[in-house]
């Protein structure tokens, strides 16, 4: 038998131009919206994820990582000597403020991080080394953000002398794929320098991170810091990376809202292809009444409408996913926090599929109750 | 029960064939008692002023629609009880629909909406192609097989129709007004080609018209009027 549905379906251009539209809209928009909700999880988490270490240490009540209380530099001595830790680094992320050359100020968030630290952290430098940060007062930045440190259009460069709560700080090195969740990007310093960079001193710090020795599990050695060490809070870094990224994305909304801006993207989706495949399908009512006369059945009829938007649905999704692809490779280089994995374009096939056959229940409903008597009537 | 004519060649036969439709609170009777023999080999017309509920007949005959009462037999089995959802089937193997609109697909060529209904009976591909392109040629159209619809006159659209028709060997066809948008010319080469086909193939052919033109072409004549035959013909049953 001939192939009616994709007939039909390129027969009339006008309509399969729309249903195209609707379809690449709404999955770009859907793809776009969770690369955008996996991204800002990313870069919440970031930082505990590329570390290395195994358990992190931390006051009580602390909420993420952005957001944590000083604890008394003691809980460092505490939380080494506990059985099983193979090694152990104080870590400072704090708020604070970079005063610009000409003047103006950013926030920041420092990372303060021990002499030859262990941690992986930052974990890709594009220039400069990460060695000179203990040697003169030394920061690494993300790449991204030159332009908007720089001075007069200048990006900020190597070796250029800046200001950190006061104290006199220099450039050294750019890194790579360092993101914030908050608008504030990660200042990765020596740890001494800071504590003055975020107004604490010797006698506090923010974190204690864990490396275990082997044979023992990080959630043994998160239990263990925990009967030592009441009076502060111990989490693996699985479930720290979790907690930071459930705080940011539902404590705020702002996971809500992204989630719910793709849910609008698949209903937008639906109802657009829904309309155009309905409205192909009136105006070939009587075609579909023929078939039925001539002994076509439902189940036949029901499957070349449902073809049809799949055809639509497939080349919509070709033209989606190669679209939020390069949006994908081209939006992270203005800092916008977009990840888009081939995991994401591959369950977006699912979901194209899922918005076609919805689209495709009012027609298909509509050809089952079509009376083939009709082909008689003018 | 077998399928095919055990009969006397009769294609469709009704027996006090009733038809009503609910208009609001009121029933309208459009057949009161209506039995008529179809007989293959013949090209019969169903003739009456419009209203006459010769197209309401006319789709009882061919399994689109239900009568109030009465029976229906194709092919000498009583089809008026079976389910609706064996029509499709009996439509598919055993009748065949020529429509005054053409109603052909408009994104298929010509070959391939003769081809839709060679599918419907299983065949495909090559085979189908091939059979479209000898069905097309029956009706002298193997020259424009490519062509889609809106490229094609009236006539030729009504002669793909016809063609369409033949495709599943149905034993009896139904053509409503196949002229009526076709001038005379090519009226009377449609005409011709369903006599042929009655004639020589042994189909029934039941075309309703409102041309009085084509009652020289035709084997017996049918009238009708308020949704009652008017005037008997040879086959009319008793």
């Amino acid at each position: 038998m001939p192939a009616i549905a994709r007939r039909n379906l390129f027969h009339d251009k006008v309509k399969l131009i729309m249903a195209l539209v609707g379809i690449v809209f709404s999955v770009a928009l859907v793809t776009l919206q969770l690369g955008l909700l996996i991204g800002a999880m990313r870069n919440a988490s970031g930082i505990i994820d590329h570390a290395g270490a195994d358990v992190w240490v931390m006051q009580k009540s602390t909420r993420n990582l952005d957001l944590c209380d000083v604890m008394l530099d003691r809980r460092y001595y505490q939380a080494v000597a506990t059985p099983g830790v193979a090694w152990g680094e104080r870590l400072i992320v704090q708020f604070t403020r970079w005063k610009l050359v000409d003047g103006r100020q950013e926030n920041v968030e420092i990372v303060g991080l021990y002499p030859n630290s262990r941690l992986s952290l930052p974990w890709e430098m594009v220039a400069g080394n990460r060695d000179r940060i203990w040697a003169m007062n030394g920061v690494i930045i993300d790449e991204r953000e030159r332009v908007r440190f720089g001075n007069e259009g200048l990006p900020l460069s190597l070796n250029e002398q800046t200001e950190i709560l006061g104290r006199a700080a220099r450039v050294v090195g750019f890194c790579r794929g360092v993101g914030s969740f908050t608008t504030s990007p990660y200042v990765f310093c020596d740890y001494k320098r800071g504590l003055d960079f975020s107004g604490m001193t010797q006698r506090q710090t923010k974190y204690v991170v864990l490396k275990a020795r082997p044979g023992v599990s990080p959630e043994e050695l998160r239990d263990r810091v925990r009967e030592r060490l009441t009076e502060a809070e111990a989490y693996t870094a699985d479930e720290f990376s979790r907690k930071t990224r459930w705080y940011w994305m539902y404590g705020t909304g702002m996971g809500i809202g992204i989630m719910f801006g793709a849910v609008l993207g698949v209903i937008v989706g639906v109802v657009i292809v829904s309309q155009t495949m309905y409205s192909a399908t009136v105006e070939r009512l009587r075609e579909y009444g023929t078939l039925k006369a001539l002994g076509m059945g439902n189940f036949t009829l029901g499957m070349i409408i449902l073809r049809q938007s799949l055809i639509a649905g497939l080349l919509g999704y070709v033209m989606a996913s190669a679209l939020s692809y390069y949006m994908g490779t081209c939006l992270p280089a203005y800092n916008v926090p977009l990840h888009v994995p081939p995991a994401l374009v591959g369950a977006m096939f699912f979901v194209t599929v899922g918005i076609c056959v919805s689209a495709s229940i009012t027609s298909v409903l509509r050809v089952f109750r079509l009376e083939p008597a009709m082909v008689f009537r003018s | 029960m077998a399928e095919t004519a055990t009969h006397s060649g009769t294609a469709v036969r009704v027996y006090d064939l009733h038809k009503s439709y609910r208009e609001g609170a009121h029933a309208l009777e459009v057949l009161h008692g209506v039995n008529l023999d179809i007989a293959r080999g013949d090209l019969t017309l169903l003739m009456g002023p419009s209203g006459s509920g010769k197209t309401t007949l006319l789709t009882i005959m061919g399994l689109l629609m239900k009568p109030t009462s009465g029976r229906v037999e194709l092919l000498g089995r009583d089809v008026t009880s079976l389910d609706e959802s064996a029509l499709p089937a009996l439509r598919r193997r055993h009748v065949g629909f020529i429509f005054q609109n053409f109603n052909l697909l408009g994104a298929l060529n010509a070959a391939e909406n003769v081809e839709v209904v060679l599918g419907l009976q299983g065949v495909r591909g090559r085979a189908a192609r091939k059979q479209a392109m000898a069905l097309l040629d029956q009706v002298g159209l193997a020259d424009r097989w490519s062509h889609l619809p809106d490229e094609m006159s009236g006539g030729e659209k009504q002669r793909v129709g016809v063609a369409r028709a033949l495709a599943s060997q149905a034993e009896l066809i139904l053509a409503d007004e196949p002229t009526g948008n076709l001038d005379s010319r090519t009226a009377a080469q449609v005409v011709d080609i369903l006599r042929h086909l009655a004639h020589t193939e042994n189909r029934a052919v039941l075309v309703v018209t409102h041309d009085l033109g084509l009652q020289e072409h035709a084997d017996c004549v049918v009238r009708m009027r308020d949704g009652t035959i008017v005037e008997p013909h040879d086959g009319v049953a008793a």
